[in-house]
């Protein structure tokens, strides 16, 4: 069975939200008029988000947040219709639902691909990396994100990153299906903690 | 001053640390061809280019290889046009035409304004200290030249290389950009 046949999962099964662009910061409007926006760029386009997207956008960068887990934390907030900024990000593509386990991780890993928002730094114990600005802040992230990020600039997805690193590296000892499956489990931190943003891989690069 | 080498240095790429490692492994470097290994001469070299771009907007060649060998870097000059030739150095002219040759990708998160009249901006982790603060233009180049097919497309786009003194200027803005951890360059795909 290849990526793109693969069989939709049962809408019962565990989804979470996975938020897509990257931040491009605040707006203020010229000269006063209008109302101060916050932008995120997906690949040649630029949306600027109302204040109840951005605060879906950005709470959905916490680990595991499904529609209903999101749409209750907005409403805590004080979001008047979390429904609707959750479809709104949906549909313009800011957001993607993707289930959890080895299926659904190597669709989202076919669909999307890394983009670094900082740089490597130097390799740490436990089979981990540290990624940062020098000199300012380091985080430290798993080895299966690592590579994928390694090949993010010269790879057009996920998939094919991890693939690449598996051709050259037999002694990971790991099968795709396994490797994305890991790094799905391994991504969520660096979305998070703002070491890379994600875009759909058909999205043309800026 | 211009002519071949007279102009700064770039280094081209994305700094990924070291391998598994840390003390013997190559420094590693990501472009858009695949990941490159550099030895420490290598990173010697390349590494001093990016720290250039702050506060001097960068080394031309001659001084970028003093400062290599002044740092205890060996056989500065094979590896200077090694690197050249790998495509992880680019020389700068002042009339952007090494801008047609690379795109830059912008690292960080924006943040945006940080008064009311436009005149500092920040860059960062969203919920977190600013890590860099620019003016108006330095963060213009940092969300705009990203978009275009090369850097250099994108700085005519904007309206921002319509002559080499603009252009001169866009240099010094990427080299400062690269210096401070918030743009990096890639190889265009065509010549790798």
């Amino acid at each position: 069975m290849t990526v793109a046949d693969h069989p939709r999962l049962p809408d019962a099964a565990p989804r979470v939200l996975i938020p897509i662009g990257v931040p491009l910061g605040l707006q203020h409007p010229a000269a006063g008029a209008g109302e101060t926006v916050f932008r995120i760029r997906l690949g040649r386009e630029v949306y600027a988000l109302t204040d109840d997207m951005l605060g879906a956008w950005l709470l959905a960068h916490s680990t595991g947040h499904g529609r209903a887990s999101l749409a209750a934390a907005l409403a805590r907030d004080g979001v008047a219709d979390p429904v609707a900024a959750i479809e709104s990000l949906l549909g313009a593509g800011l957001l993607l639902e993707t289930g959890l386990g080895a299926e659904p991780a190597l669709v989202l890993a076919a669909t999307c691909r890394l983009v670094p928002l900082m740089a490597g730094v130097r390799p740490a114990d436990g089979g981990q990396y540290v990624v940062g600005v020098p000199g300012s802040v380091e985080r430290r992230v798993g080895g299966v994100f690592y590579e994928v990020f390694c090949r993010a600039t010269s790879t057009p997805s996920m998939l094919e990153a991890l693939a690449g690193w598996l051709a050259v590296d037999p002694d990971a000892g790991l099968s795709l299906d396994v490797a994305a499956e890991r790094l799905l489990g391994e991504l969520a931190e660096p979305l998070e903690r703002g070491v890379v943003a994600l875009e759909r891989a058909a999205e043309q690069r800026p | 001053m211009s002519g071949p080498g007279l102009d700064p240095v770039l280094p081209v790429g994305l700094a990924l640390g070291r391998g598994r490692v840390a003390d013997t492994s190559p420094h590693r470097v990501a472009n858009t061809g695949g990941v490159e290994l550099l030895d420490p001469h290598e990173w010697q070299v390349w590494s001093l280019a990016a720290a250039a771009g702050e506060p001097r907007g960068g080394l031309d060649r001659a001084r970028l290889q003093a400062a290599a060998r002044e740092l205890g870097a060996e056989r500065v000059s094979s590896v200077y046009y090694g690197l050249l030739e790998r495509r992880l150095l680019i020389e700068t002219d002042s009339r952007g035409e090494w801008a047609e040759r690379v795109t830059m990708h912008a690292l960080l998160s924006g943040l945006g304004q940080l008064d009311r009249e436009g005149t500092q901006y920040a860059l960062g982790v969203i919920g977190e200290t600013p890590m860099v603060r620019l003016d108006a233009a330095s963060y213009d180049a940092w969300q705009w030249l990203p978009f275009g097919p090369t850097l250099g497309a994108a700085a005519k786009t904007l309206g921002v290389a319509g002559g080499v003194a603009d252009f001169r200027t866009v240099t010094d803005r990427v080299a400062t950009l690269i210096a401070r951890g918030a743009a990096y360059l890639l190889a265009t795909k065509e010549r790798q």
